[in-house]
């Protein structure tokens, strides 16, 4: 199979364009509008510029999961559309990396470093999702089921049951960096420790890795059982 | 039965013991605070007061600090500390004074003497509740007299000497001999900066004559002329401006002149020499002094107008329209198998973009911060300065005030009564207050400094000198003369050293340019009236500077009121 098709085929053209636009529009509302300082207060439409980091987290994550959840029947293939994975994601990173530049005009530059930071851990989290829903949809395609409520379930997962942990004592609090709705809120605010911002990378790529290893094998079996 | 007597008698002398070592612990010394907020304990909030701490019982000098809280917020169990350093360094026992902003006056004010280590060696509040006024009142300094029955009495040597400590007073009657100089200067640059004094003479007058006191004096060369056993009547000449307001027997009773903002009346005997029915015929007649004349508006509106620095709206849309075509070129390419042409265009586009991005960083076209600081001088014999703060931040951000020793900014607007607005901390010459996201703050401080500006005028008023010391650029200078606004001639941009009055163009309020209307439009209204010969400048700066916690933009604008002296 040629890339092109492993890039755009099955919605990911659309996925990638939807992610274009989502972003591209939170960074021209965030752009500062006003002309005086007066005008801030005559209407206050306060965004913030890191609303592009959140709607790359949403949209991106939407193309993750299209992206591995385009399991092609042959395992030959299914290998190739594997190892592509962390491509595609990258080349979707590489395609917004001008918003993000430019979102870091708007911000202090103190705050440039954390944006970038966040770009990195986004594209992390988005491989991560991949490789879930590549894994997810392959069970579900040897069961002839949709994957659709299976992936949809697992994504919200992912993101929502580490909130509980917010109402966790102590040091349990940590595991709600797990979510990375709440690692990206932290690090955006700058008020992650090093501490934090190691493990909130490590989560997703200790997630992916171990799926992409484990996808990787079960795809090897496959094809081995299908060579006569 | 001996064990019992023992144990009895044991009991007796250790309580004998106890009574008597507490009798004796207050004379071991232990250090005490007092404290005065306000005049006789009287104060206007959100105005300042003068406050007097004494210490007492100090057996050596405290390397240590005096710090004033007073507590504001809606909430009760977690008020906001709004702090004050009066006083730092080797602290002994005696009397320590200041001019303090007073902020809110539900809460008890606390006053600490702190140690080294900021421990606390002694401390005492005072119930500010009581304290509070709604609208400015007299105070009496000297002999007690009776005007409107809420006026503040106390001792002349009670009397601050920092003149923006006046500011809740309506009026100041000196009505016994003053002898502070600094007092008297402190009474001067408040009746400069719009403050009403009455002075009672008599034969008190050569008691407190002073090169100070005479300066304020309506008449010129004083003189005590007796007009019956024991009764004394100040005379002299009419200065320019001064007006005769009451009489008594044909002589002068009040006599009243304006000094910049502000007004000195004349009683022309003492107090014990005035009937009821004069006293009321001068109450009368006393103005209201000003609320301090500033150019808050102005550093308000000036803020409000301030232009934001950011990068042309444009750029955003232009980059992302950029990338989303570059991307759709790139899909139709591709689809057709010419991949080559169409990935260098994206990368380029890509590479193009992202480096733009990083070169508009790089030269900072964003202004975080926006601060402008107005200094306005009025230069007479005496000297007033203000100086109007005006704060903005599109972050959460702390800024910082320098300011001379003890001249306390205060919060010259503050609309919502919330934590993150109202606090502020002071040490004896920095301030430091939290400025939220997209909030604004305004302070004022206050001070004596000079302006480097002097007008001299030819007995004649024909020829005008002008010295400026610091040499800046103007931005606009104009010359009052017998009640009206002249252009002052500019030379590369300063105001020629010297000119006659025929070089000189009147300028009505409807042709000055912008800076000339806003030195108008801050000084007519008492300017007008004033008599002598006045020069005033408009200076301008603004820059943006990398800041130490972001870019920020900082204005700069001074305008200076100078009074011609006769060369």
């Amino acid at each position: 199979m040629k890339a092109f098709p492993l890039f755009f085929d099955r919605g990911g053209y659309a996925a990638a364009l939807a992610l274009l636009i989502g972003t591209g529009l939170a960074l021209v509302l965030s752009m500062p509008w006003a002309g005086r300082v007066a005008d801030f207060f005559a209407f206050p439409w306060s965004p913030t510029p890191v609303a592009l980091f959140f709607a790359l987290a949403l949209l991106g994550a939407v193309h993750a999961l299209n992206r591995g959840a385009a399991v092609e029947p042959l395992p030959r293939v299914r290998r190739r559309q594997l190892s592509s994975l962390p491509l595609q994601i990258g080349f979707v990173q590489a395609l917004v990396l001008p918003h993000v530049a430019v979102c870091t005009v708007l911000v202090p530059a103190r705050h440039a470093g954390l944006l970038w930071m966040a770009w990195g851990y986004v594209g992390l989290v988005n491989v991560a999702f991949a490789v879930v829903a590549f894994r997810v949809s392959a069970r579900c395609f040897r069961l002839a089921r949709s994957p659709l409520f299976s992936l949809l379930f697992v994504a919200s997962a992912y993101y929502l049951v580490p909130l509980l942990f917010e109402f966790a004592p102590g040091t349990f609090r940590v595991a709600a960096l797990v979510s990375p709705a709440v690692a990206l809120w932290t690090l955006l605010a700058g008020e992650a420790s090093a501490g934090q911002l190691a493990f909130s990378f490590l989560v997703p790529f200790v997630l992916g890795a171990v799926l992409f290893v484990s996808a990787r094998r079960r795809v090897a079996t496959e094809e081995h059982a299908l060579r006569p | 039965m001996v064990v019992r007597s023992f144990s009895r008698r044991g009991a007796g002398t250790v309580a004998t013991a106890f009574l008597l070592l507490s009798l004796a612990l207050p004379a071991c010394g232990a250090a005490t605070v007092t404290s005065q907020f306000g005049f006789d304990g009287q104060l206007i909030r959100f105005r300042y007061a003068p406050i007097r701490v004494e210490i007492a019982g100090l057996s050596a000098p405290v390397d240590g600090r005096i710090v004033v809280k007073q507590f504001a917020g809606s909430d009760p169990a977690n008020p906001l500390p709004l702090s004050h350093e009066m006083a730092r360094g080797a602290l002994d026992n005696g009397i320590y004074e200041a001019a303090l902003p007073a902020y809110d006056l539900l809460l008890p004010a606390l006053i600490q003497l702190l140690g080294p280590d900021g421990e606390v060696i002694a401390s005492t509040t005072q119930n500010v509740r009581q304290a509070g006024r709604g609208l400015p009142f007299v105070v009496v300094a000297g002999e007690a007299c009776s005007l409107d029955g809420s006026e503040s009495i106390l001792s002349p040597s009670e009397l601050p000497s920092d003149w923006w400590a006046y500011e809740p007073a309506r009026s100041v009657w000196l009505t016994a001999p003053l002898f502070d100089q600094a007092v008297w200067e402190a009474l001067g640059q408040w009746v400069v900066s719009g403050g009403s004094l009455v002075l009672f003479s008599g034969s008190d007058f050569y008691q407190w004559d002073s090169p100070a006191a005479r300066a304020l004096l309506p008449l010129s060369s004083p003189t005590l002329r007796e007009l019956s056993p024991g009764s004394f009547l100040l005379t002299g000449t009419p200065r320019t401006g001064a007006q005769v307001l009451l009489s008594r027997d044909g002589e002068p009773l009040l006599v009243r002149i304006q000094h910049g903002a502000g007004h000195v009346s004349l009683v022309t005997t003492r107090l014990r020499d005035v009937t009821t029915a004069d006293l009321e015929r001068i109450s009368a007649r006393i103005p209201s002094a000003r609320r301090l004349v500033t150019v808050d508006r102005l550093t308000q509106e000036s803020l409000n107008n301030s232009r934001v620095v950011r990068p042309l709206y444009a750029f955003a849309p232009a980059v992302v329209l950029a990338v989303l075509l570059g991307f759709v070129a790139f899909h139709r390419n591709a689809a057709r198998g010419r991949f080559v042409l169409p990935c260098l265009l994206l990368l380029t586009g890509v590479v193009v973009a992202v480096a733009s991005g990083f070169y508009v960083n790089r030269i900072g076209s964003v202004a975080y911060q926006y601060s402008i600081k107005t200094s306005f001088y009025v230069n007479t014999s005496f000297v007033a300065r203000m100086d109007s703060y005006a704060f903005f931040s599109l972050e959460s951000t702390s800024v910082a005030i320098d300011h001379d020793k003890r001249q306390f900014p205060i919060q010259a607007d503050v609309w919502v009564t919330q934590r993150s607005r109202y606090g502020i901390s002071s040490d004896l010459t920095q301030t430091a207050l939290a400025l939220p996201t997209r909030t604004r703050r305004f302070l004022r401080t206050c001070g004596t400094e000079e302006a480097e500006w002097h007008l001299f005028a030819s007995e004649d008023d024909r020829t005008f000198r002008i010295e400026n010391l610091q040499a800046r650029e103007t931005a606009a200078a104009l010359l009052f003369l017998d009640g009206f606004f002249y252009e002052v001639p500019l030379a590369d941009g300063r105001p020629r050293d010297a000119f006659a009055s025929s070089d000189l163009r009147r300028v009505s309020a409807s042709a000055m340019t912008r800076e000339e209307a806003l030195l108008y439009a801050n000084v007519a209204d008492w300017l007008l009236t004033s008599a002598g010969t006045w020069l005033l400048t408009y200076e301008e700066s603004s820059d943006v500077s990398p800041g130490e916690d972001m870019p920020a933009k900082v204005s700069l604008v001074r305008i200076c009121i100078t009074e011609g002296e006769r060369s």
